[in-house]
């Protein structure tokens, strides 16, 4: 079989060189590369108002990721369309520095490919949830409203990036106080109000927290195929929060997007395809519309999501 | 990052001849270490541009046009005109592989300039506001590598200062009856005037650390040998305007730390480690802060004489001009300007 | 006109007029009543990204730098032959940082920033063991809180001297502002000048900022790498300003020492 090798090669080296014969070498054992059982996720941990100068701020953190996103408030006449909603506008920003890649795959000050579809999905998730209700964001209707810019910084890389970035939006949308703004009519400008000493600050009411929790699938390893149908490597493995060398050779890296306990806001699939390939035949199973793809992939996936639900509601102090 | 695009790559043989020659206080081409050569000063040469000055230093040759214009002043200092530097590289003149390193280079000579003229407040920008927060002047400040012979940050100093002089801005008439108070150019160019005093501003002078001396006013074969080099900007009443350190184009060689190496090694605990062979480096590129006292005191010296000589040059330049209302104006200064500091000079530093 | 590759706000938008914050003058004195020669608290942690080859997170009070470091290795640049290595430094300062939010995208600060971090770091680093490769060094500014640049030169070595880079020295940073009692422009006499060490934000927007210097000193090797002054000064202040910097930079190498030893 293709997982002996020459005793040269440490393991470290064949994380390197064969990543995905390394994660297969280990899934023989039912272990990750972190120790981690396959359906495992890694803590998430959120902090609020970690960055003084942002209105609103969270550091998120889920294994070796680390996201820092920072809200700051801007005013603007609003469309005419919507009157009294103001807008969130996220934007990831993937620092060059956040892995060994990162500052290779874009040029300084351009967002990689992979930055611009999490922005856009970010921005897709928080106006579909209805996290924020945008009327909050009112100064006067139809002439001042507040523009919340949310920019999601990754400061280091290692998987499950969606998950970290929209646990740091929904924080720094959470720890937002909203600048006290007045709009004088009679001259059309609006003007900053110091807060009075010892008020507490406005704060945004979140009507939903989305969150979510990425999973990868490996294909089954070919030449693994004649092995026992019991061997763990005979039929795609599902990784739960899969870190970027998981990543790198699943097939499809998907995330489940949920609201509350069974609400379901989604589902995704990127980088590579379920479709095709190993998984085919799992796929086929799966209903036409909806999510009979969540119970297909397992019962784990939803532990999962109510687990770190618990933890992300605890940590934004909403029980 | 030094302006490694402009330099010449050099051998060690040709850099060992370099800086044995200037350790023993003689250069290649037969200067002394605090000789500068002589400086071609011509004003007035671009009739677009508001004011305009080149100079020539050997082959050094930077042409500079400043251009004035009425524009909104920025929202941090509403109260204040905005004055743009911008330095830029013929193509002929950069042997960079790749053209981005020859735009950050210029770019590092354009934050020096703005740094001399502009973050030094030796220009009084309130004066170049006519209504706060909407109309303000604004100057453009380009130069122009047309060549290099070493020496760019200094010689662009020189030729932005002498295109000051050269600089006339229409007077206008700021009708504040009206709302929004509006602002008229007065079209008649004789009433033009010079919005800035140019006996203020300074000039400056580098001094670059070959293996263990200092020298003005190097070639690009020394500039390549240096190992950094200490610009100064001071006015002719010796006001210091900016000092900074710049690289030079040894900073990346090591040969350059070995070459210097040879004295008795100052930090005991540098490549002392057991087993380690004794690298004695004595200067990595950086410069010791008794000689950066020193060269400050120096340079300023230096700087301040050249900003007069560059004061009396650019009047003959003017009279020169209303004599012959031509457009070639120009001086020549400097002859060998600096060289009687060399005494002072080699008493101080000491080596 | 709209950036494809961010999502833009669909209305023009500009930040709410009013500063809460109150600069400080030479009258009120540092904020918080603080000793002019007195740096800020320093948070210095290492290895806060475990995928690069060294990192650093450093905190002064509401300055917060993130620095990794990739390398050595095969630079993705075009180069002209070196028999040495190089350095590649780039800077990003995060939309939230300042006071208003920054438009994403290179901004000209950053560029300035970051081409200084590298002359800052050149000296320190010794080239000559990685020839031909490149050290790559990521720096992200998440907040300003005043004194960027030397916050960003001193997490930067931290994260060199942690990734385990050959180094000659530390290079560490320190700045100065120096407060006129009145404005320089009334051509009062500078006696009354007084320096002021590691400036925060209201210091540094100071009416009463006369100049400002910065210097890189290593400590061992006794030498300066990076020195910048603003404003206009007689040599005698601009010196006392530079010592200044020296003494500022003597107390913050030993805090970073120990926390490099700490960690180690």
């Amino acid at each position: 079989m293709s997982l002996s090798y020459n005793e040269d090669v440490t393991p470290e080296l064949l994380r390197v060189i064969h990543p995905q014969d390394y994660i297969s070498a280990l899934a023989l054992h039912n272990v990750r590369g972190d120790g981690r059982q396959f359906d495992a996720m890694r803590p998430l941990e959120l902090a609020l108002g970690t960055v003084s100068s942002a209105e609103g701020s969270a550091t998120a953190r889920i294994g070796n990721t680390t996201v820092v996103a920072g809200a700051k408030v801007e005013i603007g006449a609003p469309l005419a369309s919507a009157p009294g909603h103001g807008f969130v506008i996220p934007n990831v920003i993937i620092t060059g520095g956040s892995s060994s890649e990162a500052g290779r795959l874009a040029p300084s000050g351009l967002p990689s490919d992979q930055a611009q579809v999490l922005s856009k999905r970010l921005a897709d998730y928080l106006l579909q949830s209805g996290c924020v209700d945008m009327s909050q964001l009112c100064v006067h209707e139809g002439q001042c409203v507040m523009v919340v810019y949310l920019d999601i910084v990754c400061v280091a890389y290692d998987g499950g990036l969606l998950d970290a970035a929209l646990a740091a939006a929904v924080g720094a949308l959470r720890d937002l106080a909203l600048p006290n703004i007045t709009f004088d009519t009679s001259t059309g400008t609006a003007s900053l109000q110091a807060a009075p000493a010892g008020a507490q600050p406005r704060r945004l009411t979140l009507r939903s927290v989305p969150m979510s929790l990425s999973f990868g699938m490996v294909p089954a390893s070919a030449s693994l195929a004649g092995q026992a149908t019991d061997s763990p490597l005979a039929r795609p493995l599902l990784l739960v929060d899969p870190t970027a060398d998981e990543e790198v050779v699943s097939t499809g890296v998907g995330s489940v997007l949920s609201l509350g306990s069974d609400r379901w806001l989604g589902f995704t699939l990127a980088a590579g395809t379920v479709v095709g390939g190993a998984t085919s035949a799992a796929v086929r199973q799966v209903e036409p519309r909806g999510f009979g793809l969540l119970s297909l992939l397992n019962d784990a996936v939803c532990a999962g999501v109510a687990a770190r639900r618990a933890a992300l509601l605890k940590q934004l102090s909403i029980v | 990052m030094s302006n490694t695009s402009l330099l010449p790559l050099l051998s060690s043989s040709e850099r060992q001849f370099i800086l044995q020659g200037v350790a023993s206080g003689v250069r290649s081409d037969g200067r002394g270490r605090l000789d500068a050569r002589d400086i071609i000063l011509e004003t007035g040469l671009l009739p677009q541009a508001n004011g305009s000055a080149r100079v020539i230093i050997g082959n050094t040759d930077i042409l500079v046009g400043i251009k004035a214009d009425l524009g909104l002043p920025s929202q941090q200092n509403p109260d204040q005109g905005r004055i743009h530097c911008n330095v830029e590289c013929t193509a002929t003149v950069t042997n960079a592989v790749d053209s981005r390193d020859a735009d950050s280079d210029a770019e590092t000579l354009g934050h020096v300039i703005t740094r001399i003229f502009v973050n030094s407040g030796c220009i009084d920008l309130k004066k170049l506001c006519l209504i706060p927060g909407s109309v303000c002047w604004n100057f453009y400040i380009d130069a122009m590598i047309l060549g290099f012979d070493g020496n760019a940050a200094d010689a662009i100093a020189q030729a932005v200062r002498a295109a000051f002089s050269d600089l006339r801005i229409p007077r206008v008439v700021i009708d504040t009856g009206s709302t929004p108070p509006t602002v008229e150019i007065d079209e008649d160019l004789r009433r033009a005037f010079c919005p800035v005093d140019v006996a203020a501003l300074p000039l400056s002078m580098t001094m670059w650390k070959v293996g263990m001396s200092f020298l003005v006013d190097p070639t690009p074969a020394e500039e390549a040998c240096a190992s950094g080099a200490l610009l100064v900007a001071a006015t002719a009443t010796g006001r210091v305007c900016l000092v900074q350190t710049l690289a030079g184009g040894a900073a990346q060689y090591s040969e350059s730390a070995q070459a210097t190496a040879l004295p008795v090694p100052r930090g005991e605990s540098t490549g002392a480690q057991a087993g380690a062979p004794p690298v004695a480096v004595v200067s990595a590129g950086g410069m010791n802060p008794h000689s950066i006292v020193d060269m400050l005191s120096t340079a300023t010296e230096i700087a301040q004489s050249v900003a007069r000589k560059q004061d009396e040059a650019l009047r003959r330049v003017a009279e020169a001009s209303t004599r012959s209302h031509g457009a070639g104006k120009s001086a020549h200064f400097v002859d060998q300007s600096v060289g009687f500091f060399a005494d002072s000079f080699a008493a101080t530093s000491g080596n | 006109m709209a950036d494809k590759r961010r999502i833009c706000a669909p209305i023009d938008t500009v930040p709410p007029v009013g500063n809460p914050r109150q600069p400080c003058t030479a009258a009120s004195g540092r904020l918080g009543g603080r000793d002019a020669m007195a740096v800020r608290p320093i948070f210095l942690e290492t290895d806060v990204n475990p995928q690069a080859t060294g990192s650093s997170l450093l905190e002064m009070n509401g300055t917060k730098v993130i620095c990794s470091v990739y390398g050595p290795r095969q630079s993705h640049r075009r180069q002209p032959f070196r028999d040495t290595g190089v350095i590649d430094v780039e800077v990003l300062t995060s939309p939230f940082a300042g006071t208003h939010r920054l438009a994403p995208g290179k901004n000209a600060q950053d560029g300035e920033l970051a081409a200084l971090v590298e002359q800052a770091l050149l000296p320190s680093l010794r080239l000559d063991t990685f020839p031909k490769l490149s050290v790559d060094i990521y720096i992200v500014i998440l907040e300003n809180g005043g004194s960027v640049l030397p916050a960003a030169i001193n997490c930067a070595t931290a994260a060199l001297a942690s990734a385990g880079i050959p180094m000659n020295d530390l290079a560490i940073a320190c700045n100065t502002v120096s407060i006129a009692a009145s404005a320089p422009a009334s051509g009062a006499d500078q006696s009354q000048q007084s320096l002021w060490i590691d400036p925060c934000l209201e210091e540094e927007a100071s009416p009463d900022l006369a100049g400002s210097m910065l210097v890189t000193y290593m400590p061992t090797l006794n030498e300066t790498s990076l020195m910048i002054s603003t404003g206009s000064a007689p040599p005698t202040q601009v010196t006392e300003a530079f010592h200044t910097c020296l003494a500022g930079c003597l107390s913050l190498h030993k805090t970073i020492v120990e926390c490099l030893t700490r960690d180690a």
